[in-house]
């Protein structure tokens, strides 16, 4: 099951905007959650839900934790942390730059539709929202894509 | 809401799990209507861009198999260590298996009552406490105890016997 768990786990956490090596951790933590309390989960079919959750409850604890302490960077780490985000490919993705026009409530849920792949109703569990609501920011998000980068061509 | 089609309808017609009627309906408004048609071919081109981009980037962050399989058995070992209770729990099963599996051999060489004796006392000795449960670490000490308790009834070859099967069975757990 980790073998299956875990590449999406990284990858989530990963275009989140975490490293290498913090994702790793994050992803630990959310497997051993997963294992602790898998038997707890009631409607196997909100599966992934259940895992987004913990996932994005796992990565809201780091942000806090982050907030709280100085702000510091090892000196001999600082080029290596350069080169690192050069070959970042978030910085190079045009969806990262179409996701920072929109605001955090859509973002979220457009990461959830098109990167992580969760359907609708996934993510209104994952999110506690109504699904009519997830379906409505996915909506109003493309039609700001389209107001700020182009409509594309018309056809049905 | 837009001419009278809701936003999650616009998004099931996009991804074809609207109703047939209601597609159909939407169809015909959309052949007189210029500006729902040209919303749909917005809504289109960014679902194309989106499902693209989105699934390029997630490729670019997923680990390969190889990075997955190095990081679930680093994850696994710190399950293994999380989790001390199931770990005693499985040791304890096989020590109380062990201890089934020696009552079963000498009961019929030694009768059931010497037997039970013999294995009482041996407990007593490796433990604290007279009622305890042997431990998994008391397993050499209790065999070494019960060998000598029958061995000075009924022989040195009954010690050599028991020492033997319970050095077996610790090694088969």
């Amino acid at each position: 099951m980790f073998r299956a768990l875990a590449p999406r786990l990284l990858a989530y956490f990963r275009v989140r905007g975490c490293g290498v090596e913090l994702s790793q951790d994050l992803v630990q933590e959310v497997l051993l959650s997963v294992y602790r309390n898998a038997g707890k989960l009631r409607g196997k079919e909100l599966f992934w839900a259940w895992l987004y959750r913990v996932a994005a409850n796992a990565h809201r604890r780091y942000l806090r934790d982050v907030s709280r302490r100085p702000n510091t960077v090892p000196c001999g780490r600082e080029l290596e942390s350069l080169q690192d985000e050069a070959d970042d490919p978030l910085l190079h993705s045009q969806f990262v730059e179409w996701m920072a026009w929109l605001n955090p409530e859509e973002r979220q849920v457009m990461m959830l539709r098109y990167v992580d792949e969760l359907e609708y109703h996934e993510i209104a569990a994952a999110l506690d929202l109504p699904t009519g609501t997830v379906q409505w920011r996915v909506f109003h998000a493309k039609r700001k894509l389209a107001a700020r980068f182009g409509a594309g061509r018309t056809s049905r | 809401m837009t001419h009278g089609i809701s936003e999650r309808e616009w998004l099931e017609y996009l991804e074809g799990r609207l109703s047939r009627p209601r597609a159909v309906e939407i169809r015909r408004h959309l052949d007189g209507c210029p500006d729902c048609m040209h919303l749909l071919g917005e809504l289109m081109e960014w679902q194309r861009r989106l499902t693209e981009e989105g699934g390029q980037l997630r490729s670019a962050m997923t680990p390969s198999p190889d990075e997955t399989d190095r990081f679930v058995d680093r994850v696994m070992e710190q399950v293994l260590a999380a989790s001390p209770k199931s770990w005693n729990a499985s040791q304890a099963r096989s020590t109380a298996q062990g201890l089934f599996l020696l009552r079963s051999l000498i009961e019929p060489i030694f009768g059931r009552g010497t037997a039970q004796v013999a294995i009482d006392l041996a407990v007593r000795r490796c433990t604290a406490q007279p009622d305890m449960e042997l431990r998994h670490d008391d397993w050499p000490v209790f065999v070494n105890n019960l060998s000598e308790t029958l061995g000075s009834i009924s022989g040195s070859a009954a010690a050599r016997l028991v020492s033997r099967v319970g050095a077996a069975l610790a090694e088969a757990a």
